[in-house]
């Protein structure tokens, strides 16, 4: 009985350094915030973000804003319905990163990419001049805006490898992958992954790899992109990525953290220094949500408080 | 909207761009009479483009059999219910609901799990004391589909990254594999269903009318390897200048043989089809664009026997790799020409027959049915 219990305490001292839950402290305060709003978001100084952690306490040391999602019904396509209806967020910085936490209830969790299946999102945007705010709606022409986007399949990519074929549609198979399985001898039981992708040769046969699609990166070390935008219709990954971040699935919530760095040499990135503005955008993939079709806020003053 | 005009509804239509029509228009006609559906050409495709990670269920070309087969599943009915709904008088654009750019629908994933749903099924069953009468009153047939590269394409009009373009050379319409994000709306739009989404590369994707072969002269794959030579790959003028030396505008055009698939969308489509002369005529007026069109065509085919350059032009079919550019006939043969002029093509109206001796007394040997 007394070894159970060892093992158990063991067990649990493990648990407890996951996340680097022990380590990380908001320097300023130790106790839950409870400073609430509804149009601004007050940022916080912490030691270091636990970015892979959005349950760490050090983010309740941030004043909670609650904000109202209005469905994208502005341009076409538009969203109709939303489902998403609110998003909670907190923010902490450190003197180098600032980084935001946004929650939102969502009863389905959407994580694959396929067919009419489209899987959830969030994105949070940074005006690149925050004294002369650009539309809220990704910017304007000459009113460059810096997005940074997190999807449900680029944790799943991060966290358990390219989401490939095999794992939507086990069954799918075409004769010959050129350049993968050519010479070999033996019958195979199930069709190749990626990863038996060795020859260059292969990739060419994967268009949008080929072409050199931002988006489609096989490996990818965070589940976020940056993105630089003047308008609907222009997101244009940014050359150099510098965000990071993080998102988990509970009790019918996804928590998702972002991280961006506050004075960044990249000139496509938001400089923020002690104010800036953030907007939102938010998509439920059973909503059959993408591109457009989405739920946003306006911008909201983000400020870090010394 | 801008208004465009469509040569094939004879009006101008509501579409999100303006009229900005090709140098020439790519574009195709397949006489569904001769295609036995053995699928050379979807696997000429397939083999060619479609051999990749998430590309597995794509058919860029399909060949499905009408009235119960399509792909994916029931693409045409689907259309065609929503489309009636909202007064089928008007083109999909025309009738598209708040906040789209087009009528469409995003197919299911099961849409596209029975590629050969409905394959070589009858319209019923032959009842006790039929006969033919010139109409089979049980009946099928063969459709075989790719993209039609249309004037005016839904996929195009509503892809909101602008990801999707018309060449200004030869309107062949293509997805910009580096912008795509995935959005799927093409796929919604497009009301043939011939965009596909990769789910390994979250990119859609579609025909590219060969292309590569097409920049160098030569006809597409599918073209090339059909069997049953029903399918011709050239250019069209303008819809006002046709040309009566180039195939395509000769048949299209000029003898109005061969018909757009579905027109009332308003997409211009330009895979023409000569329709099948042993269908109930109703359903061919719902395909190829009213009674006066199919009606016309029909004869115009049953015709063909006497009068040499409509048959000239259909005996081009499938005599050439290259593409034939202008044409002519004289009394024994159809001559196909490349754009600089070269002779490409000489088909005979008449086969020649050669009859030869049973036994063979040179090789000592008897020659049994072989031409």
């Amino acid at each position: 009985m007394l070894k159970r219990i060892a093992l158990l305490s063991m067990i649990l001292m493990g648990c407890a350094t996951v996340g680097e839950k022990k380590e990380i402290r908001p320097s300023t305060s130790a106790k839950p915030s409870t400073e609430t709003y509804t149009d601004r978001i007050i940022s916080v100084k912490v030691d270091a973000i636990p970015i892979k952690d959005p349950n760490s306490p050090v983010w309740l040391g941030a004043p909670l804003t609650t904000l109202n999602i209005t469905p994208q019904n502005i341009i076409t396509p538009k969203q109709g319905k939303g489902t998403i209806k609110q998003i909670k967020v907190r923010s902490i910085y450190t003197d180098s990163e600032l980084g935001i936490l946004i929650t939102w209830k969502d009863e389905t969790k959407d994580v694959y990419d396929y067919s009419d299946h489209f899987c959830d999102k969030v994105a949070v945007q940074f005006p690149l001049d925050n004294k002369n705010l650009p539309s809220f709606m990704m910017g304007n022409m000459g009113g460059r805006v810096h997005i940074v986007e997190w999807k449900a399949v680029w944790q799943e990519d991060v966290e358990r490898g390219y989401v490939d074929i095999n794992d939507i549609y086990p069954n799918y198979w075409t004769d010959v992958y050129w350049y993968v399985n050519s010479g070999e001898d033996s019958v195979r039981l199930e069709p190749p992954r990626i990863e038996e992708f060795k020859d260059p040769e292969a990739f060419k046969f994967i268009p949008a790899y080929a072409a050199r699609n931002s988006d489609m990166k096989i490996e990818r070390s965070w589940p976020v992109m940056e993105y630089s935008a003047e308008g609907f219709g222009t997101l244009t990954p940014q050359h150099r990525q510098d965000a990071k971040g993080w998102g988990i699935y509970e009790n019918g919530e996804w928590k998702v953290v972002i991280v961006v760095p506050r004075s960044a040499s990249d000139a496509y990135n938001a400089q923020i220094y002690d104010k800036t503005s953030v907007a939102f955008a938010v998509w439920d993939g059973s909503n059959k949500d993408r591109g457009s079709r989405k739920g946003y806020t306006m911008w909201i003053p983000l400020e870090l408080r010394k | 909207m801008a208004k465009v005009y469509n040569w094939h509804l004879k009006r101008k239509v509501e579409y999100p761009y303006e009229e900005a029509r090709p140098k020439r228009q790519v574009a195709w006609v397949f006489d569904i009479n001769k295609c036995i559906e053995c699928q050379t050409c979807t696997v000429a495709c397939k083999t060619t483009w479609t051999s990749g990670k998430g590309q597995e269920y794509m058919l860029w070309n399909n060949v499905e059999t009408k009235p119960y087969g399509g792909y994916p599943l029931g693409w045409d009915i689907n259309i065609l219910k929503m489309h009636k709904e909202k007064g089928n008088d008007r083109t999909l654009f025309e009738v598209s609901p708040d906040g789209e750019v087009v009528l469409g629908y995003l197919p299911e994933d099961e849409d596209y799990m029975y590629p050969n749903f409905g394959e070589d099924v009858c319209y019923g069953i032959v009842e006790k004391g039929a006969f033919f009468n010139g109409i089979h009153q049980v009946w099928m047939f063969y459709l075989a589909r790719i993209c039609n590269h249309c004037t005016y394409p839904a996929c195009l009009a509503a892809c909101p990254r602008k990801a999707i373009y018309k060449r200004k050379e030869d309107g062949i319409v293509l997805v910009d594999q580096e912008r795509c994000r995935g959005y799927r709306e093409c796929v919604k739009a497009c009301p043939y269903k011939k965009v596909f989404f990769n789910a390994f590369t979250r990119v859609s994707e579609k025909c590219i009318a060969c292309y590569p072969l097409i920049e160098r002269g030569e006809q597409p794959r599918c073209v090339q390897t059909c069997i049953g030579k029903i399918r011709l790959q050239g250019f069209l003028s303008h819809p006002n200048n046709p040309r009566p030396d180039n195939p395509l505008d000769y048949l299209v055009y000029i003898k109005k043989v061969a018909l757009p698939l579905y027109p009332q969308f308003g997409l211009e489509p330009n895979v023409y089809y000569i329709p099948p002369i042993h269908v109930p005529k109703q359903f061919l007026y719902q395909m190829f664009g009213g009674k006066e069109m199919v009606d016309r065509a029909i004869k115009t085919y049953l015709n063909a026997k006497n009068d040499r350059k409509l048959l000239g032009a259909m005996l081009l079919f499938g005599s050439t790799n290259k593409i034939i550019h202008r044409f002519r006939v004289d009394k024994n043969y159809a001559y196909g020409y490349d754009d600089k002029g070269n002779l490409i093509s000489k088909v005979p109206f008449k086969e020649p027959v050669y009859i030869r001796p049973l036994y063979d007394k040179k090789r000592d040997v008897y020659r049994h049915s072989i031409p």
